[in-house]
């Protein structure tokens, strides 16, 4: 039984679909990519799996129908996401942020969530006070700290350069490989999406439009038209 | 045929309320500010208009002209150096800015003016006119004339002229009206003009049919509030038929008397019933259609005052009990219980900073949850239960009404929910508190003096069980603070998306948070109760509410200091017996409202967190080095805060 499995799931604001009938399913204990050009409804996928944006069809939790859901419930059974733009809270420090989402029975989810992102030393620093890249790695952090079964990631890279960027797949593939979480990865560098992904989902306007593993997508000439060839 | 007298003869006061709705719409469509100090200025304003006619003899006209005057010097005055100054602020600091102008005004009236309620002659003839057979005297068929007649004129120059589609332009946003060519400051500087010398002639006219009054004129606001709602903040002819609908129901309610009848009919009979309409109107139409309040494109994304982990968990109560204890048995009996009621006021306090600063819910309705606790102690203390359970009762009653009170919160944030709460103290005040069939006394009840395991405490006793208890309550309050309570209150206060992905119940939490916030309240009226020996409805008031909350800011509602503060300068607390001894207690409304002014503009976090960000400030200097820093790897990644994190 797949951990997380999308089936039809649809989004409309008002007159957009934002989403269209998109399914798929994502295996415990492994990584997967969803790519898209600006606006495709990445982030919106993202909003329905975990409860932020109404939709129609059906997602199920390892066999599950979790879809009438709230929010909070989806997050207390595993599902915990971060935030394109962060949502650090600001007048919490750093250690506050991570308590504040601490769950399961690691003897210390702050500390080991910290370690795995090597931002111990933000501990007790302000979100206000660390460099954009840093945030990043305290917001995947501070969702690792939940303890979550299903970990999605909202371009988590952005900001990075080359070499760090290197180093947060390395530590992404790490994750997944010692069996801590399972990973719905969203991201606009193509390089660290076909390096780290076990499979990749694409979409574009909405639309499934590709999908396989990263060779067979990097081969697939829909997602050249639609995305490499668009924005990379 | 006398229901439609009395609906008939309702038409002065709808005409007032249609006035004042058309000014609250103005104003909100030209600044987007909820202005509560509305009916306040339509009092200072009646008073000057009725000073300058009756005591310095003017005539109408002349006197009609400086009032008119002097509403639109105070506008200009309070939307220039105030609101305009206030427009990026978080919203809890531009409704505590219209709160501290009705405080000021409030204050201002009782040191200024003979505030004896007097009903003046009428500036237009009252003489009977027959309307349906109906003999109903002239000033409010004119009353409601004129606000009629100002609804078209008002809606003709919104549709017509520059300044008018200006207005329209700036409601969706701030760059739609620099489209026009009419810069922001003059559009909202013409709005909050317009918007007070509405207020003005609702004021001056009604003054003469429901008398002049400072307290029942400045609370016109509530119901005007709901004729503004029932507008959507928008249409003034729809504002003007609410007000004037408004108006002529409440009056025929009047009919309404106290027959003996079944107990249900309780809930319509009785003081206040007819007042308390519109107020329920307004929590009803906030509830069901959540966002009546049109969202507009200037609104910011409030930032709360600040909420910093508390210093000294241990020191401070220790302070607070040893100072507190030399001052109880060191002081005369007049300062003892001022110093009780400063406790009291702490009380209250404490759970302002729960709920608005903890949570960030802005909740006028603190001292309503007071006044249900006081309720509950005359009545249950006058049954002969003893003092230490009387306590947590009459708290657990408040706790339910806290309960239902967190509803709205549910759907409403920010300046609805104030509007809520609001509306909620003022039923509260008008048709519970004020209801003598509840306890049998005309809104006075005695309260047994307390008494602990059957001896009587006396003065000195209560007072140093009623500082253990504050002292408690702080010390916990600043525990949940740094618990876990604390950190998600502050999570859902600040971004309840986040809140919801770490997987807080932000619905549950919030009504927990309502719940113990009026139970804190709820004790703090109890033992209000037991200091007066009596319950005394005025002590419940929403002027009491809106004073809490406003020292409580002042203070630093994010911090249990500032709730110290807050009870200094509660009512009757130490602050006014101080003034007292000055012979200055009348000055004490004045000072709380210019405090107010200054504190939002000055302080937006309160004094406390002024205080405390000082020494953090020192603290850092003296520290040696950084006390974290990044590994040395060869990159710098504590990048000080240069490129910021994006904030939505
Ligand atoms: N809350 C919303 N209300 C209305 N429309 C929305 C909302 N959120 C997203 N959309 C629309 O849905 C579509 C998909 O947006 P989404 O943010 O999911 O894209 P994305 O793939 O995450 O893009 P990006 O790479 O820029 O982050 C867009 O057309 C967007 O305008
Ligand atoms: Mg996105």
């Amino acid at each position: 039984m797949s951990l997380l499995e999308l089936d039809r799931v649809t989004v409309r604001y008002g007159g957009v679909t934002a989403v269209d009938s998109v399914g798929f399913a994502v295996e415990s204990g492994t990584l997967m990519g969803l790519i898209g050009p600006n606006g495709a409804g990445k982030t919106t996928m993202i909003d329905a799996i975990t409860g932020m944006a109404r939709c129609s069809g059906d997602i199920r939790l390892a066999g599950e129908s979790i879809a009438s859901w709230p929010a909070y419930r989806r997050s207390r059974a595993g599902i915990v996401r971060t935030f394109q733009s962060l949502e650090l809270f600001m007048e919490l420090t750093v250690r506050e942020n991570l308590q504040t989402y601490a769950r399961g029975r690691q003897a210390d989810p702050v500390a080991s969530a910290l370690e795995r992102m090597d931002v111990a030393w933000t501990a007790d620093r302000y979100p206000a006070e660390l460099s954009t890249g840093t945030a990043r790695l305290v917001s995947v952090a501070r969702a690792l700290a939940a303890a979550p079964r299903l970990l999605l990631l909202d371009e988590p890279a952005a900001g990075l350069d080359a070499g760090e960027s290197r180093r947060f797949g390395a530590k992404l593939r790490r994750l997944v490989d010692s069996g801590v979480t399972t990973i719905l990865l969203v991201d606009h560098d193509v390089d660290l999406i076909m390096n780290v992904c076990d499979d990749i989902q694409v979409l574009d306007f909405g639309k499934k439009i590709a999908s396989g593993p990263p060779s067979a997508v990097r081969a697939d000439p829909e997602v050249a038209r639609a995305y490499l060839g668009g924005t990379a | 045929m006398a229901v439609l007298q009395f609906a008939l003869l309702g038409l002065g006061l709808g005409g007032a309320y249609a006035l004042l709705a058309l000014g609250l719409v103005t104003i909100y469509r030209g600044t987007g500010v909820l202005n509560f100090s509305q009916g306040a200025v339509a009092m200072i304003c009646a008073y000057v208009f009725f000073a300058l006619r009756d005591g310095l003899r003017l005539s109408t006209a002349g006197a009609a002209l400086l009032a008119a005057a002097f509403a639109v010097v105070l506008g200009l005055a309070f939307y220039l150096l105030v609101m305009r100054q206030l427009r990026n602020s978080p919203v809890l600091a531009r409704i505590i800015a219209t709160l501290a102008l009705l405080l000021l005004l409030q204050g201002l009236a009782m040191l200024l003016f003979d505030v004896q309620t007097r009903t003046p002659v009428s500036v237009v003839p009252a003489t009977p006119v027959d309307l349906l057979g109906i003999a109903i005297p002239m000033d409010r068929l004119i009353l409601a004339g004129v606000a009629v007649v100002l609804a078209v004129a008002l809606s003709l120059v919104s549709r017509r002229t520059r300044i008018g589609l200006a207005v329209r332009a700036i409601s969706d946003s701030e760059k739609g009206a620099s489209l026009s060519g009419l810069s922001p400051v003059l559009i909202g500087a013409l709005t909050w003009a317009v918007g007070f010398v509405l207020a003005a002639v609702a004021g001056v006219m009604l003054s003469p049919i429901a008398g002049l009054d400072a307290k029942a004129l400045t609370l016109l606001v509530v119901p005007v509030f709901a004729a503004a709602l029932i507008a959507r903040f928008t249409s003034f002819g729809v504002a003007v038929a609410a007000g004037l609908g408004l108006g002529m129901v409440e009056s025929a309610l009047q009919l309404v008397t106290d027959a003996e009848g079944a107990w249900y009919t309780w809930l319509w009979t009785g003081p206040g019933r007819s007042q308390a309409l519109p107020a329920l109107v307004v929590i009803i139409a906030m509830i069901f259609s959540g966002r009546l309040l049109p969202a507009r494109g200037e609104v910011v994304r409030g930032r709360l005052p600040i909420s910093p982990p508390p210093r000294y968990r241990v020191a401070g109560p220790i302070i607070a009990l040893a100072a507190g204890l030399a001052f109880i048995f060191s002081v005369r009996p007049s300062w003892l219980s001022a110093g009780v009621v400063t406790l009291a006021g702490v009380m209250i306090a404490l759970s302002a900073v729960l709920v608005t600063g903890f949570i960030g819910q802005i909740s006028l309705a603190q001292v309503a949850f007071a006044g249900t606790g006081g309720m509950l102690t005359a009545l249950l203390s006058s049954a002969g239960l003893p003092f230490l359970l009387v306590l947590p009762l009459s708290g657990l009653v408040a706790a339910l009404l806290g309960l239902l009170a967190g509803l709205p919160s549910l759907r409403v944030r920010g300046p609805s929910l104030a509007l809520v709460t609001l509306s909620a103290a003022y039923i509260c005040q008008v048709a519970v508190f004020s209801d003598g069939r509840l306890l049998g006394g005309q809104g006075y009840n005695r309260v047994a003096s307390p008494a602990l395991f059957g001896l009587e405490l006396g003065g000195t006793g209560f007072a140093v069980v009623t500082l253990v208890i504050v002292i408690v309550t702080g010390s916990l309050v600043a525990a949940l603070r740094v618990s876990t309570f604390g950190r998600r209150a502050l999570a859902v206060r600040e971004n309840e998306a986040a809140a919801a992905a770490a997987g807080i119940d932000i619905k549950r939490f919030k009504l927990a948070a309502f719940t113990l916030s009026a139970f804190v309240a709820g004790v703090g009226g109890s033992l209000l109760g037991y200091q007066a020996n009596v319950f005394a409805f005025e002590r419940f008031t929403i002027f009491e509410s809106l004073h809490v909350i406003a020292m409580a800011y002042i203070g630093g509602i994010g911090m249990v200091s500032g709730a110290l503060f807050a009870g200094l300068g509660a009512s009757g607390g130490l602050f006014s017996q101080l003034l007292a001894t000055w012979g200055a207690d009348s000055y004490q409304l004045v000072i709380a409202g210019g405090a107010l002014l200054l504190a939002v503009q000055l302080h937006p976090d309160g004094m406390a967190a002024t205080l405390h960000t000082i020494r953090e400030r020192r603290g850092r200097r003296s520290s040696p080095a950084p006390a974290a820093a990044p590994p040395d790897d060869g990159k710098d990644r504590s990048a000080p805060a240069e490129p910021s994190v994006p904030v939505k």
